[in-house]
């Protein structure tokens, strides 16, 4: 499984995510000869604990992500991040879920965009939303360098990638720049090889990291 | 292998026996599945609705059988009908399974975790099995939730249980995952024998024969001194077959059919209504021996 970054668009103080940044960004990725592919989507759930009103909410995590990628759209993904607990099952998991009704979805996102090719890399932008009110949350990006799936070994040529994709995106002036956040994979139990769990955990890293930027612009 | 009529038949070329009250004629049956093409067509249920409990609601027009709205083409179910054996006439009931289905045996050996929610979590209690199967290299984990049952007029004409179930596969952790989100271990079991897999007029059956013991030690599956048989010297038999709302009625017909071979060793019929063993086996059992003993197994 080839490594990936999963990046974030982190927005200047005192300014927010728009689609023109979004615009930006992809006319960016097409500028470095990137080769529009076509779409992708991954979509990320909120999964909260439904509690008898005697319950002390400490007892239930206060909550935990589903993610599903289109790698495998087949399969589906649970991060519990207190816990560092990431498990893969199947897509039929979420029907189990539902029919348990001990826990029920409440906010739901939707990461879609598309994808470009560019060598040994596969790049993708795309938008964060709601489905629920289709507004702009966020932008993300997903770098995956084909060749290599260790991690450890990917490190450098990672970094310099992303050096040349910050140069070329510096040219424009956007309210913003890209971040990279590395897990402990080691915490979740992963290992050095790259797998989908590894992806899971990147989108519930950035999901935290949203949201906290979403909480200090709205205080 | 068995053989009936010289050469082994599978059970879509055969039809059903009719069902013998007594042994004489149950031994003529079981060879008697030979002769007969098999293009029998059961009465269809014409209940005019039938409920499935956990929130989804079945209506069934007469005649040919319709689904309509409130059940979701992704409710997963399936048909299930139970018996009892007495394990001196497993093997026998081995020879005759091998015989009808055509296909080898897997051996089966299940750790199954029962949890339930604690008391808080959810407005109702609600309950999960956890499921790690032993006989692969690497233990394989499945979440298994099995929901309520057709209820209704309708689903007492049809002999066997039709629920709605959802598996999935799961990595080795998910036991830690439903501990997390609040629920306990209820209690745990570990099932050992085996399983056949066909289809049968196209339903993908499976029958199992397996012992089930309780642990004395906490995930004790590894030596038997930390298990005991929940019924000594008693082996439980279940056939199941997955269907959808759109196939359930054929899918029960084809379960049904199927147990109707095996009468004269055991009686299969809906969990929870106990038939017992049936006082034809032994003499099924031995005739089914003798009978294999004097063809190349």
């Amino acid at each position: 499984m080839p490594i990936k970054w999963v990046l974030h668009w982190q927005p200047n103080a005192g300014h927010t995510v728009n689609s023109q940044i979004l615009a930006e960004v992809s006319q960016c990725v097409e500028s470095i000869n990137g080769v529009k592919e076509g779409k992708w989507k991954a979509t990320l759930s909120f999964y909260r604990p439904v509690m008898k009103e005697q319950a002390n909410p400490a007892e239930f995590p206060r909550d935990f992500l589903g993610i599903s990628l289109p790698e495998q759209p087949n399969k589906y993904y649970f991060v519990l991040r207190g816990q560092r607990l990431v498990v893969e099952a199947d897509s039929t998991i979420q029907t189990i879920m539902e029919k348990l009704q001990s826990y029920k979805t409440r906010v739901a996102l939707n990461f879609e965009g598309f994808q470009y090719q560019l060598g040994d890399f596969q790049l993708r932008v795309g938008k964060v939303v709601s489905i629920q009110s289709e507004s702009l949350r966020g932008i993300v990006m997903e770098m995956e360098y084909k060749p290599i799936s260790s991690w450890e070994k990917s490190h450098k040529i990672m970094g310099e990638f992303f050096d040349i994709w910050q140069e070329a995106l510096s040219k424009r002036p956007l309210p913003g720049h890209f971040v990279h956040m590395e897990p402990n994979f080691g915490e979740f139990g992963l290992s050095g090889q790259y797998t989908l769990q590894h992806t899971a955990v990147q989108y519930a890293t950035i999901m935290l990291q949203m949201i906290a930027t979403a909480q200090s612009v709205r205080n | 292998m068995l053989r009936l009529d010289g050469s082994r038949r599978r059970l879509d070329e055969i039809s059903p026996p009719v069902k013998s009250p007594n042994l004489a004629k149950s031994h003529s049956t079981l060879i008697s599945v030979k002769r007969v093409r098999l293009n029998h067509r059961r009465r269809p249920v014409t209940a005019d609705h039938h409920l499935i409990s956990d929130h989804t609601t079945l209506d069934i027009g007469k005649g040919k059988e319709k689904c309509y709205n409130q059940i979701s083409s992704k409710v997963s179910m399936e048909c299930v009908v139970q018996g009892i054996i007495e394990t001196q006439h497993v093997e026998a009931l081995e020879i005759l399974l091998l015989g009808l289905c055509g296909v080898p045996k897997e051996s089966l050996r299940v750790h199954e975790l029962i949890l339930k929610s604690v008391p808080n979590l959810g407005l109702e209690a609600s309950e999960i099995r956890i499921l790690c199967d032993l006989m692969q290299p690497e233990p394989a984990w499945t979440v298994r939730h099995v929901g309520g049952s057709m209820r209704g007029a309708g689903a007492d004409q049809i002999s066997v249980l039709v629920r709605t179930m959802v598996e999935s596969k799961a990595s080795k952790n998910v036991l830690r995952l439903f501990y997390l989100l609040g629920y306990k271990l209820d209690h745990e079991l570990l099932r050992v024998g085996f399983a056949f897999h066909f289809h049968l007029r196209g339903a993908q059956i499976t029958v199992t024969v397996s012992s089930y013991s309780k642990m004395l030690k906490l995930h004790g599956t590894e030596s038997t001194d930390d298990n005991v048989p929940v019924s000594p010297g008693i082996q439980m038999v279940e056939v199941t077959a997955p269907a959808s709302a759109e196939n359930y009625s054929e899918v029960a017909a084809a379960v049904s059919s199927f147990c109707e071979y095996l009468a004269p060793l055991l009686h299969l019929s809906k969990p929870g209504v106990s038939t017992g063993v049936v006082p034809t086996a032994a003499a099924a059992a031995a005739s089914l021996m003798s009978f294999s003993g004097s063809t190349n197994m």
